[in-house]
């Protein structure tokens, strides 16, 4: 196995996914995705060497797919609260520049 | 369309919309909350201390599965727990199930060739389930995948009757993952709200 080319994969399906907004999570999503390619490697190794059985190997793989999917789920928090965060700051301007115009409180 | 782009490209009209109804702040993700954080923490802590003993004692009965079944049953349920209050946070939310982050699951799905071959694990049912929405928000499916690693953590143990150090190996930083990408993402609602 491959654990460069599994990382590959992995971060060009993340960034396609994410598209523009793959920057603010990228560092977070390759640290993750990096840890579990490189943990799938490992249960390769294991297996190949004896350390336990393929039962137990495919059971340790179902983990590393699980927190792939959270891996995701982390990502898309960071994005959604990247656009609150955007959201908020144009209300906000436009709160500002509103009251200030009508010298009254209206926002 | 990039799901996120079509966020970005709504953003416009959503702040416009907001305005006119007099809204002057959103919320699209639940507000920090240190009851998972620190349970979180907890459950690693526990787990760690856990995964060391079994490994010690994997020649011994002390590191046999049944005397240690209510271990796995007292801290997983402290894991429903926060499960339980991320759900009633966010009752209605969906993580990858919005038309916004629905492109999401199509690339996830671009991940299944790695874990082919492996029998008895159902991909497409799992991202089927985010795409319905059925696991809830974010933080719901963060603590399911500690919960569910939780579970498959047992069953290695129940099935080998032992947790030998190659396999604590690769479960111990596999349970500190989980456990930090929420509290990760807790932390950063945290910085959010600041």
């Amino acid at each position: 196995m491959d654990v460069e080319q599994l990382f590959g994969h992995m971060v060009a399906a993340g960034a396609k996914a994410f598209g523009d907004n793959w920057g603010p999570v990228e560092k977070f999503a390759k640290v993750e995705f990096k840890t579990i390619a490189q943990r799938i490697e490992q249960i390769g190794q294991g297996l190949a060497k004896g350390d336990f059985d393929l039962a137990t190997g495919k059971m340790l793989l179902a983990m590393q797919v699980n927190l792939a999917t959270s891996a995701i789920a982390g990502a898309t928090t960071l994005t959604m609260l990247a656009v609150e965060a955007a959201i908020n700051a144009v209300l906000a301007v436009i709160k500002a520049a509103v009251n200030s115009a009508l010298k009254v409180a209206l926002l | 369309m990039h799901a996120l782009k079509l966020i970005a490209s709504r953003l416009g009209a959503v702040v416009l919309a907001l305005v006119l109804v007099g809204c002057t702040s959103v919320q699209l993700v639940s507000s920090y909350d240190p009851m998972i954080d620190e349970g979180l923490t907890r459950y690693y802590e526990s787990m760690n201390v856990f995964l060391s003993r079994m490994e010690r004692a994997s020649t011994t009965p002390e590191g046999a599965y049944a005397p240690n079944v209510r271990f796995y049953d007292e801290t997983g349920a402290q894991v429903d727990s926060l499960i339980l209050r991320a759900s009633a946070a966010e009752p209605k939310a969906n993580c990858i199930g919005s038309d916004a982050v629905g492109a999401l699951v199509k690339r996830l799905l671009e991940l299944k060739p790695f874990a082919a071959g492996v029998r008895g694990l159902d991909f497409d049912k799992t991202v089927a389930g985010l795409q319905s929405g059925g696991g809830g928000s974010c933080t719901v499916q963060i603590l399911k995948v500690v919960r569910a690693n939780h579970d498959l953590t047992a069953a290695i143990h129940q099935h080998n009757d032992k947790l030998t150090a190659p396999v604590v190996a690769i479960i111990r930083p596999t349970i500190e993952q989980g456990v930090r990408i929420g509290v990760t993402t807790e932390l950063a609602k945290k910085r959010g709200e600041k």
